[in-house]
């Protein structure tokens, strides 16, 4: 992820690579319960839902 | 894992601009049929693009095919709930963005759970957003449109892709932070959005750079600052609107990698980290 064509190339699709510590099972899983926290409240204050 | 992972995503990523990653014979027996990789929305979007981005390099480190398939419906929650049931085999594997977060609080009843229901593969890309004015829309910073909503918060309108959409997300967590419910407008989908803010018929939407950045490049839009903290390589004038005193504004479209429960992990590891130094970045 380090490599700079790599980086070019994302920054082209103006995307980022994920902090490193974030590409690895428990990044993603202690990224997913922080996104939970974060949006909780966000829809639940809005009070809408999908379904 | 967390070395061979990012080998190969980092190898995968390379194949997009090299396509020289050359074949890796499988390892073992697995995988001794095409990997399925699921994306929980349509061919041709956003979230499409990222995972084909990804599956050609993977097919090509595994010598297997991975097959897209695009397993469509009720933002996202479809596809995650067929993966969660789909056999720990290895050969099935599943890319969704925030939406996997964000559908414990848009659905009352969910058939999966997505801190349960999963292995935990990595995050693969992040997108950010743009907020957006139609062109000759009045206020020409986020301070000029903070007053201009004050002033006229009835009139002023704001387009999302659909309920759940990132863009409807980054639509929420604004108004929250300015304290404002605007008019908000639902589309379906990014392009009828995006159509009408062009047209003027609408007057905000937030959007992924992915979508937004040849509009802002062209001048067809107005742009009041991007969703990261830091300012993008891609729009290097356009200022965060954490900068502009939207303390800690941030809205990233993350992506992850997951299997179905109870994939072994060396099975993930073979699925998602074969690349050995053929398939590395040749320097």
């Amino acid at each position: 992820m380090q490599d700079p064509q790599v980086k070019q190339r994302l920054a082209e699709l103006s995307s980022d690579v994920p902090p490193l510590d974030k590409i690895t099972p428990e990044g993603l899983r202690t990224h997913l319960e922080a996104e939970i926290k974060k949006w909780g409240p966000v829809i639940r204050k809005a009070g809408i839902y999908a379904d | 894992m967390r070395a061979t992972f990012k080998r190969w995503l980092t190898a995968g990523l390379a194949g997009l601009t090299l396509a020289a990653a050359g074949s890796v014979s499988a390892q073992g027996t697995f995988p001794d049929k095409p990997i399925v990789l699921v994306v929980p929305f349509a061919a041709g979007g956003p979230t499409d693009v990222v995972a084909r981005m990804i599956a050609i390099p993977m097919g090509r480190a595994l010598g297997q095919s991975v097959l897209v398939e695009n397993t469509v419906g009720a933002g996202g929650t479809i596809a995650s709930q067929r993966v969660a049931r789909a056999a720990p085999n290895g050969h099935t594997i599943y890319i969704h963005h925030m939406g996997m977060a964000t559908a414990t609080a848009l659905y009352k009843k969910l058939s999966f759970d997505p801190l349960k229901d999963f292995e935990y593969i990595g995050q693969v890309v992040d997108v950010p957003m743009t907020m957006l004015a139609r062109k000759d829309f009045p206020a020409n910073n986020l301070q000029e449109l903070l007053a201009y909503i004050k002033a006229n918060k009835d009139k002023v309108s704001l387009a999302n892709a659909g309920l759940g959409a990132v863009s409807h997300l980054c639509g929420l967590l604004f108004q929250t932070q300015i304290e404002v419910d605007l008019n908000t407008i639902p589309y379906k989908g990014t392009g009828p959005a995006m159509n009408d803010l062009l047209g003027g018929q609408v007057d905000l939407l937030c959007d992924q750079t992915t979508q937004t950045v040849p509009m802002i490049k062209e001048g067809r839009v107005k742009v009041y600052g991007v969703t990261s903290l830091k300012r993008l390589g891609a729009l290097p004038n356009v200022p965060t609107l954490d900068e502009q005193g939207l303390k800690g504004f941030e809205v990233k479209v993350w992506h992850g990698m997951y299997a179905p429960k109870g994939t072994p992990q060396p099975v993930i590891e073979k699925s998602t980290a074969p690349c050995v130094p053929p398939c590395r970045t040749p320097k």
